[in-house]
Formats: structure tokens, sequence, C-alpha cells
């Protein structure tokens, strides 16, 4: 049987409830705050992201591609910083929150599910329409990083792009 | 029957809170909330759910009507005044 006891998952739950409640009490960084500066972090994560699926579509060198998804990363962590709250769970967050962060998952989905069947479709377009056209791993991969970085990407963006106090 | 398709909460937290010298964050903490979402309340732009009305009521020791109401709420001074009208 591998089943924790009971009082162990409920001093597992303190410590995340701690950590949790540390959190919501630090001192974010006030530039990142700012909305112009969210959004334009959430401008530069995107192109960030469209210029590292652009690389891995081109077949482009490795050094680029690591350079891109580096960056992309650095953004990424920099706009989690400012909008931890798209990753909490309900615990964490008091019923605003909640309400907050869950209209940024139901738009986050329309989102990812519209790109993902745009870029799809057109990929299936151009591969019907252009003769000579096979789809190679680096494309497929291509697909996937951009679906992967829009599906992680995207409430967090959503959040820093629509909130006004975070 | 004609319903609002978002229906207004009004409320006179912010002064009551004032009138107590009560910080933001202090009635925050006391009813589990983020301070931030105090200050939404208090400008009218999230209506809070009814376990965190009342908890705020039973913080403030006030009935919930004294604090929120569907109808734009009368100045408090107003109220008063109208009150001790009524007693003379």
């Amino acid at each position: 049987m591998n089943a924790r006891s009971p009082s162990l998952i409920c001093h597992m739950r303190e410590r995340r409830d701690a950590r949790y409640s540390s959190k919501r009490h630090a001192q974010r960084n006030e530039v990142l705050r700012r909305r112009p500066v969210r959004r334009a972090l959430v401008v530069g994560s995107f192109l960030l992201l469209l210029a590292a699926v652009v690389l891995v579509w081109g077949n482009a060198s490795s050094g680029a591609i690591y350079l891109a998804v580096g960056l992309l990363f650095v953004a990424g962590v920099a706009l989690l910083n400012v909008t931890m709250r798209a990753q909490w769970p309900d615990r964490a967050l008091d019923e605003r929150l909640v309400a907050v962060r869950d209209a940024a998952y139901r738009s986050s989905y329309r989102v990812v599910a519209a790109v993902t069947a745009l870029g799809l479709l057109s990929v299936s377009v151009v591969w019907q329409t252009r003769s000579g056209f096979t789809l190679e791993p680096h494309h497929l991969r291509a697909l996937l990083l951009a679906f992967v970085g829009l599906t992680f990407m995207m409430p967090t963006a959503v959040l820093a792009w629509r909130e006004r106090e975070i | 029957m004609k319903h609002a398709s978002k229906s207004a909460v009004y409320t006179r937290l912010s002064v009551l809170r004032a009138e107590r010298g009560l910080s933001r964050a202090q009635v925050a903490d006391a009813v589990g909330v983020h301070y931030q979402t105090i200050g939404y309340l208090e400008r009218g732009e999230y209506n809070p759910s009814l376990a965190l009305a009342l908890r705020i009521a039973q913080f403030l020791d006030l009935p919930i009507e004294a604090i929120f109401s569907l109808e734009p709420m009368a100045p408090l001074s107003a109220t008063v005044y109208e009150r001790r009208d009524v007693r003379t």
C-alpha cells in the first residue's frame, strides 16, 4: 500500500499554504508590475515564440534556436513573476481572484483553439496546394513548439494584459 | 419580468472602513481575501458572494443591508440626520 498518512498530507498542505501565503504578500518587482511593462513583456514573449517557431520551421542552426528558446524562457519567467496567480490553486486565491483566473483560462482556451485550428488548416492547405512540399520532422517540431508555447503562455499573458492591478 | 444583465451591488464599505480607521489589508485579513479585492468591492467593480458579504457584515458587526444594497445608497450623513429629524 502506497497511501500517505492523513497527518503527512495535512503537514504537506500546511507547508504549501504557508508558501502561497508568503508569495501572496511578497513584494514583486515594481517595474514589472506596471501595466505598460507587462504588456510589452507579453508582446515580447509572443514575438520570441514566433521567432523560435519560424527558426525551427526553417530548420535553422541549433544555436539560433537555443538562443530564441532561452530568451523566451527568460521572458516567460519574468511574466510568471508578475502574474504568478495564473498557476495557483483555488485554495491560494480568494473568490475574485479565482473568477479572474478562470476568465483568463476561458479566453486562453478560445485563443489557443482558434490559433491551433488556423495553424493546422494552413499547414494542410499548403501541403495540398504546393507541390513538392513534404512535412518534415522539423515542421512537426515547430508546430509542437507553437502549440505547447501558446498553451503554457496564454493564461499568464491574458492576466498580464488585462488586469489593472497585479 | 425584466432582469438587469449585470446587477450592481452598492456598498458603504469604504465609509465604514474609514470611520473605524481600518486599512484595506486589515479588513482583507479579517475576512480572508486579498487586499486588492477590498478595493474592487469599494469601487463597485466586483460584487461579493453572499458568504463574503456575510463575513464582512460579521466583521463590522452590522446587518448586511447596512453595508451592501441593490439600490444606490444614500450618504451616511443624510441617513443619520433624517433619523434625528424623525426623533425630534
